[in-house]
């Protein structure tokens, strides 16, 4: 489990969050406190480098779900990069690739939260 | 707790008897003047009174009563500031004593209620599970439930629907305990085959699931995997629908394996069509359906060893399967919820008989 969730500003609404290890139902509700805290605020962009996310469960998923949930009214996107193979038959199985982007390459990924 | 001791009078400085006096009104505390070790260990078997002693005696006696369970021994000789200061922190520390054991009482009946509510709430989840597998010619069935905590964000179905059709389904809702459960409960309430006398296309009541908990407009947004399976038990025919959940694998009786059908988007995202895949079952072919609790982090280590455990009787397939893969806590419990069942196709050279 990370010791914490930091995601850094990038430019207005939009920040970038990093995520290491395993994000399981332990660790979910403190990313879940952190993301919902900036939506609250303004964020409208979450660009996610999961390059040394090693593994993600229900739970996990379910943060970023809840988040999109309550940012997409307002336009709100959500951008994975750097999946590594059974990341990637996850978002495949959830079919969460059709509502979310996730993109090999960090530019790609930043550009479709334009 | 007023004790009479006829050696009250022992020669004591004004502010400490006040001291020992003020003490000795409480009903948790008992001052007692060279009193027998007997009445001392009688006091020392009650736990709700701290008694304190105050002994012209030697420290032999001192000794004598600590070990009785005094909780504090004084001697007429003791420097005055010393003794009243003795006197107000075996008050003190006592008295929270008893309060931390209150405390530690009311927790533990708290607790003693919660895990009755627990339990009581996990037996309800259980009936709603099959009570016994459908006993078919043509098809053997094997099953794993294993909650990660006393309820599951699991569930199932298994049952037959008619003289050809068995429905098999599982349930996967987003995250562990009682609001998981709630949530199982929720969608096994739509888990309906048929509208009338027709049956549903699996796709259909996919589709009915979702619908139903975005409707809920649950908090937090709840998501939930689900795969739901008709399987036609004399043509070996099964129509599957798939949200989010992890794809049935299939053993056929030549060897290697296979995930069966699509899957479309978790339960609870977005309202949508979910599809209907239809697939070929061969005499002597097992599938087995499970939740991502069995496959942790969906890298198919279940799957693969299935298929190590093939040559093994379903149950015992299953059984050995989830043992390399899962790793259990102290108590027995998964780090995830699992559900597996298994079927094996025997094939149908005659239609079953009503059971």
């Amino acid at each position: 489990m990370p010791e914490d969730f930091q995601a850094q500003p990038l430019d207005a609404g939009r920040y970038e969050l990093k995520l290491s290890g395993r994000i399981y139902a332990d660790a979910a509700p403190q990313l879940k406190d952190h993301l919902m805290a900036l939506a609250e605020k303004d964020l409208r962009g979450l660009l996610v480098d999961a390059s040394k996310l090693e593994q993600i469960d229900s739970s996990g998923l379910n943060v970023f779900v809840s988040l999109l949930k309550q940012i997409r009214p307002d336009g709100g996107k959500i951008a994975f990069y750097g999946l590594n193979a059974n990341l990637k038959r996850v978002f495949e199985i959830t079919k969460l690739a059709t509502v979310m982007s996730v993109a090999e390459e960090r530019g790609v990924a930043l550009g479709s939260l334009a | 707790m007023r004790v009479e001791d006829p050696r009250a009078e022992l020669q004591l400085p004004l502010a400490l008897q006040e001291d020992l006096y003020e003490a000795d009104s409480l009903p948790e505390i008992a001052v007692l003047y060279d009193p027998p070790l007997e009445l001392l260990m009688a006091y020392g078997l009650e736990a709700s009174v701290g008694v304190i002693a105050i002994l012209s005696g030697g420290s032999g006696a001192r000794v004598a009563a600590l070990e009785a369970g005094a909780i504090e021994v004084l001697s007429p000789d003791m420097d005055e500031a010393e003794a009243r200061i003795r006197v107000q922190t075996a008050v003190a520390r006592f008295r929270t004593r008893l309060e931390l054991e209150q405390d530690r009482e009311r927790l533990s009946e708290q607790q003693t209620h919660m895990e009755r509510n627990l339990r009581l709430a996990a037996r309800l989840q259980r009936s709603f599970l099959p009570r016994a597998l459908p006993e078919l010619a043509a098809v053997q069935f094997s099953t794993a439930f294993l909650p990660q905590e006393f309820v599951s964000g699991d569930s199932y179905d298994l049952r037959r629907l008619d003289d050809r059709h068995v429905l098999i389904a599982t349930i996967d809702a987003v995250g562990h305990g009682v609001r998981a459960a709630l949530l199982t409960v929720l969608l096994r309430a739509h888990l309906i085959p048929y509208e009338g006398t027709r049956l549903r296309d699996p796709h259909e009541v996919v589709a009915e699931l979702n619908q139903a908990l975005i409707d809920a407009r649950l908090e937090e947004s709840p998501t939930a995997a689900v795969c739901y399976a008709l399987l036609d038990t004399v043509s070996g025919t099964m129509r599957l629908s798939n949200a989010g959940h992890p794809r049935p694998v299939s053993l056929p009786p030549g060897g290697g394996r296979r995930s069966l059908g699509s899957s479309g988007l978790l339960l609870g995202i977005d309202p949508m069509e979910y599809e209907t895949d239809e697939v070929q079952l061969a005499p002597g072919e097992r599938v087995f359906f499970f939740t991502d609790g069995a496959d942790p982090g969906y890298d198919e280590g279940f799957s693969e060893q299935l298929l190590r455990h093939a040559d093994l009787e379903l149950e015992l397939q299953v059984g050995g399967a989830l043992g390399e893969v899962i790793e259990l806590d102290a108590e027995g419990r998964p780090e995830d919820d699992i559900t597996v069942v298994g079927i094996h196709y025997r094939g149908a050279s005659a239609p079953d008989a009503e059971s």
